[in-house]
């Protein structure tokens, strides 16, 4: 092979890598039914999911855990957006790469305080609450119904969102006490699963993230949060490496234009709205305490209804 | 392996799916939570069913505040469990999309249509009442739905893909559980078919 070839095939190999490592983050997509290959991890052809304001909400399931009281789970959870909030974006959040000072990404996840509904749910016609909440007992639904894979599952994200625009309108964490192990200690302490590490990553899930393409680092403390693996006993998910900053500043550029309201979608839901769109407003109360409610029609049957059915909705309360 | 002489059109549909829809069928995006590793040996332990299957269609709904999709699977090859080749059964996952509302459940199994799959199946847990009656759930959510696809060789196996969970070793192990994705990724579907029928007749005499 002649040297001007070779010179092509490491410029070419390189580039790869390049590109590689340019794309190593991913973002979740309107998408359905596609599987990540290792050919092609990231999605490419449908519309990436984003939050539209500057400000979003979350709320804690009052109950917490018995393992993880309230204060302590609120603490932590600020802790994990605020991770994704407090990044120095580059100059270049695609290819990643440029001095990492151009900012913060245009997002950040305030705590609205805790809300009674323990159900993981998206309602259409009322209020609705981003909500973190402990399966303490039993990996079930909030109305009792088992899950499948109870004991092997330490946390879920169910993100909702627009079809055609990408929007998110919801996003729920459950988080599976009942079945693991799960600590808050700081090294050196008793450090099992570590909920830090947990949220952090559940929460680039939150804000339309998907896993990481890029290898493990042989320094393991540079792994992604965003990569597809944890270690137990380890807590260096907590700290986000470039590929997590790359990955958030691309979703929501400092530059960014829009509104800081945190009101979830329709309203903060205090209590459970009942789910399903067709039915929210027969079924429960969106109980609606800060920013906009629902006009017309749907004001009036939710105002009805919060007057006259707290006791309906009580029923989804944890006792 | 009568099955795979007998199945044909999963050839036929996993080199189309390689010649034609590379672009669109490979790509996807990397969903995830969190959940504990389970080996090809876990998997098989906790599964009813056992096929390599193709998804034909699927309907999504509200049940509750959760949107659901229920799959339509055609099995190709029965490797475990009281199915046949030919027949159908319909697979229950969370998420989906009901007019303009789409869910995402992270970890989820993706079952994209037309794609073939090594599925691990089991029964719904008893008590789920909204669900649709006989439906069954992927064993470790996304652990338990392995793609196949056929390569330049023209050999169909198991795809490499990074599994669409977060995977954390079961706390207390001795030593870390190889996830099954890992183990059978690039396996020839054939082998892959062999070893589990193998590891199922080992689960039956436990």
């Amino acid at each position: 092979m002649r040297r001007s070839e070779l010179v092509l095939l490491a410029s070419f190999t390189l580039g790869l890598l390049t590109t590689r490592d340019a794309f190593a983050w991913c973002r979740t997509t309107t998408t359905q039914g596609f599987v990540p290959t290792s050919e092609k991890p990231c999605d490419d052809t449908g519309i990436p999911l984003y939050w539209s304001t500057r400000c979003v909400g979350f709320s804690v399931q009052r109950d917490a855990s018995r393992w993880i009281d309230l204060a302590t789970t609120r603490s932590v959870a600020q802790k994990s957006f605020d991770a994704w909030k407090n990044s120095s974006c580059p100059a270049d959040p695609v290819s990643c790469t440029g001095s990492f000072d151009q900012g913060h990404p245009s997002i950040e996840v305030k705590d609205l305080g805790p809300v009674s509904c323990d159900c993981v749910e998206y309602n259409g016609k009322v209020g609705n609450a981003n909500t973190i909440v402990f399966r303490d007992l039993a990996w079930t639904e909030c109305d009792g119904t088992p899950k499948s894979d109870a004991d092997t599952t330490l946390a879920l994200t169910t993100v909702t969102f627009n079809t055609e625009t990408g929007e998110i309108y919801d996003a729920d964490m459950e988080v599976n006490t009942a079945n693991n192990p799960i600590t808050t200690d700081d090294p050196p302490g008793r450090v099992l699963y570590d909920f830090q590490s947990i949220l952090t990553h559940e929460a680039g899930h939150f804000l339309g993230l998907a896993h990481t393409n890029l290898p493990q680092p042989t320094d393991k403390t540079k792994t992604p949060t965003m990569y597809a693996r944890y270690e137990q006993r380890e807590v260096y998910m907590r700290d986000l490496s470039n590929d997590d900053v790359c990955a958030i500043c691309a979703a929501y550029p400092p530059n960014r234009s829009a509104p800081c309201d945190t009101t979830p979608r329709r309203g903060l839901a205090l209590e459970c709205g009942g789910g399903d769109p067709e039915t929210t407003t027969k079924s429960g109360c969106g109980c609606m305490v800060l920013g906009q409610k629902p006009s017309g029609l749907d004001a009036v049957i939710v105002g009805a209804t919060c007057l006259l059915g707290l006791g309906v909705v009580a029923r989804r309360r944890r006792r | 392996m009568a099955p795979l002489r007998r199945s044909f059109p999963l050839v036929a549909t996993l080199f189309a799916s390689a010649v034609l829809g590379s672009a669109a069928l490979l790509s996807a995006p990397a969903h995830a939570s969190t959940a504990i590793a389970l080996s090809v040996e876990d998997l098989v332990d906790r599964s009813e069913v056992l096929v390599v299957g193709v998804p034909k269609s699927r309907v999504s709904r509200w049940e509750g505040g959760r949107i659901v999709t229920y799959t339509t699977v055609a099995i190709d090859t029965a490797i475990g469990g009281a199915k046949k080749p030919g027949e159908t059964l319909v697979v229950r996952t969370l998420g989906g999309q009901v007019d303009g509302i789409g869910q995402i459940t992270h970890g989820e199994a993706q079952l994209p249509i037309d794609r073939p799959m090594v599925l691990f199946l089991r029964a719904l847990p008893a008590g789920n009442a909204k669900a649709m009656v006989g439906s069954l759930t992927v064993t470790g959510m996304a652990q338990g739905a392995l793609p196949v696809e056929v390569g330049t060789d023209k050999v169909a196996r198991i795809t490499p893909h990074p599994v669409d969970l977060a995977l954390v070793p079961k706390a207390g192990a001795a030593t870390p559980v190889k996830p099954a994705a890992e183990t059978l990724a690039g396996k020839a579907l054939p082998v892959a078919v062999t070893e589990l029928r193998t590891l199922w007749a080992a689960r039956a005499k436990k």
